[in-house]
């Protein structure tokens, strides 16, 4: 009986613990209501800016050729080095010296080498999560026109600001294409998470395009029609 | 016969659970590839001998548990002192043995037999100093890893144990005062806890450092929503979460479920106590009464701290959320614990 009594007094202090427990979960469950549904949108935007980047790939300029299909003006792709914000030139300038190449030095804007070999991406590649995620390569398109000045003229210049002339400004719709913009998520060593990948703007990339004429006929002083009235003729 | 079927339907739920903690770590890394993840295999296989112990303890009489006490009890301080000397150093706590592919973590897998320990000193002529004595034991083990997380829980099972078995309960409250003061000089002194406890009060203060994992929780939970990103698909656990199949567990599950999925656990872990008293008002032995009442405690309290860490109300502490995380020490103490209890209360 005496051993009942007691069992029966520990039961009743268990009892208000229990009840403590019931609170805390109650108080737990409150907590999990309002990060999940009241305050989610608030939670969802702020980890997006967080999480999610958007990329864009620069749409490559088309080339233009000859009636015969000789190369006159063309893009070439060029991969640079920069430094990222934030990391420190005098730790990480050294050792990429060491490991990638020597000529490795810090210009305007952070750039730390231009023209960057297959060898040298292969190098940089391999570099550990620390200095590789102190740098970044960036694609660099750099437009080619043959050597010849009277060929230069009719080619002419890559309209930017509507500033433009040649077969580059006539074709200009042809030959840019456009970029793509995409939207994906990273993971915490920065690293895109390419399944979560939304595309904001289809990537189109620019046409080529051939003149009428040959290209010994435009060295003989031939103008091709579409640029016939252009002023400096 | 009654006691029997509900203790039956019991472990059948906690098998249900060890079950969705298999599908919570499985999503928990579900971005490798594709391929189902290692450690939820792993997972299924510690389930699997988990069940089997279980049954193993299930079957037992409990004075059969009481008459090997001593000798579990002189085996988990041999194994908790044998871990200090030659176990492996992971993030800086000595807590683990290692045997080539797999990790046995001690203080995880004794926690049965110290609430077994302590009952045992029910009735005892110096019940008091015995009972003080072990705790002390195994308490200080644990801090010597260090393994803080581990001794909260150990600690929560001596202040149960005391609070029950005490005569007069101003006297036990005033002991727990001085050893809060204690507690927290010993926490103060620890910069790092600070830094946690700070940036658990406002983790925007310093998100990218001492904030971090307390928004990434926010953000993984967030995400879940209502219904859940779905099995396989938790796209911030995967790439955010410290350690999503073991400390960041309940986080994971939420992505993955949504607040749908998560409420039936915490519910399950808040009555868990409603159970323990159900099954010891039955008992006619004290000794019985007290396992159930401390081992359900034991549960349900690590379960609440780590649902508490996980939704930002607590600092972190690195427990795992039992039957759900990943790690076969405890997922087999948790079912040691169930086979003790259907024991006990079967006697």
């Amino acid at each position: 009986m005496q051993k009942v009594k007691i069992l029966k007094k520990h039961i009743v202090r268990y009892e208000y613990l229990a009840f403590l427990f019931a609170i805390f979960f109650s108080v737990s469950i409150f907590a999990l209501l309002n990060t999940a549904i009241h305050k989610r949108a608030f939670y969802m935007k702020n980890c997006a800016k967080f999480a999610w980047t958007t990329r864009v790939i620069p749409a490559a300029r088309g080339a233009i050729a000859d009636k015969n299909g000789v190369l006159l003006a063309w893009t070439e792709r060029h991969y640079n080095l920069y430094l990222q914000k934030g990391a420190n030139p005098e730790r990480i300038i050294p050792e990429l010296q060491k490991k990638i190449s020597p000529k490795i030095k810090i210009e305007k804007d952070m750039l730390l080498k231009k023209n960057l070999t297959a060898e040298e991406i292969l190098k940089i590649a391999k570099l550990d999560n620390e200095l590789n995620s102190a740098i970044v390569i960036k694609t660099h398109f750099e437009r080619s026109v043959v050597e010849y000045p009277e060929l230069k003229l009719i080619v002419g210049v890559v309209p930017e600001a509507k500033k433009g002339s040649g077969l580059e400004a006539y074709y200009d719709n042809e030959l840019r294409g456009k970029d793509g913009i995409f939207s994906v998520m990273l993971d915490r060593e920065k690293r895109p998470i390419w399944k979560t990948i939304i595309w904001r703007q289809e990537y189109i990339p620019g046409k080529n395009v051939k003149i009428n004429l040959g290209f010994e006929d435009l060295r003989n002083g031939m103008i091709p029609e579409e640029i016939k009235n252009e002023k400096f003729f | 016969m009654k006691n029997f079927s509900e203790i039956s339907l019991l472990k059948f739920i906690f098998v249900i659970l060890g079950l969705i903690g298999c599908l919570t770590i499985y999503s928990a890394y579900s971005d490798a590839g594709g391929e189902l993840s290692p450690f939820a295999t792993k997972q299924f296989l510690w389930l699997i001998f988990a069940i089997i112990f279980m049954q193993f303890f299930s079957i037992l009489r409990f004075s059969q548990l009481c008459f090997f006490n001593p000798l579990f009890s002189i085996i988990s301080l041999v194994l908790l002192l044998l871990v200090l000397l030659f176990g492996e150093n992971i993030n800086g706590m000595r807590g683990w043995f290692k045997f080539g592919e797999f990790m046995f973590q001690p203080s995880e897998f004794v926690k049965p037999f110290f609430i077994l320990a302590l009952t045992n000193t029910i009735g005892r002529k110096r019940e008091l100093i015995l009972s003080l004595c072990l705790s002390f034991a195994f308490v200080s083990l644990l801090i010597l890893e260090p393994d803080y997380g581990g001794a909260l829980i150990y600690l929560f099972i001596v202040f149960v144990f005391f609070y029950l078995r005490t005569d007069r309960i101003y006297k036990f409250f005033f002991s727990i005062l001085g050893f809060s003061v204690i507690f927290i000089f010993l926490i103060l002194k620890k910069t790092y806890i600070v830094k946690r406890f700070l940036a658990f009060v406002d983790p925007f203060i310093d998100p990218y450092g001492a904030g971090w994992h307390s928004l990434q929780f926010k953000y993984t939970i967030a995400r879940g929503g209502l219904f859940g990103s779905g099995w396989g698909n938790c796209l911030w656990a995967n790439s955010y979460l410290p350690l999503p199949h073991s400390d960041s567990s309940f986080a994971t599950l939420a992505e993955a479920s949504g607040l749908l999925g998560t409420m039936p656990l915490m519910f399950f872990f808040s009555i868990l106590p409603y159970i323990a008293i159900h099954f010891a008002n039955k008992q006619r032995n004290l000794e019985n009464a007290i396992f159930i009442l401390l081992a359900f405690s034991a549960i349900s309290f690590q379960a609440f701290v780590h649902i508490m860490v996980n939704l930002g109300l607590f600092p972190a502490t690195g427990l795992t959320l039992p039957l759900i995380s990943y790690g076969g020490s405890s997922l087999i103490s948790t079912f040691i614990s169930i086979g003790m209890i259907s024991s006990a209360a079967k006697d």
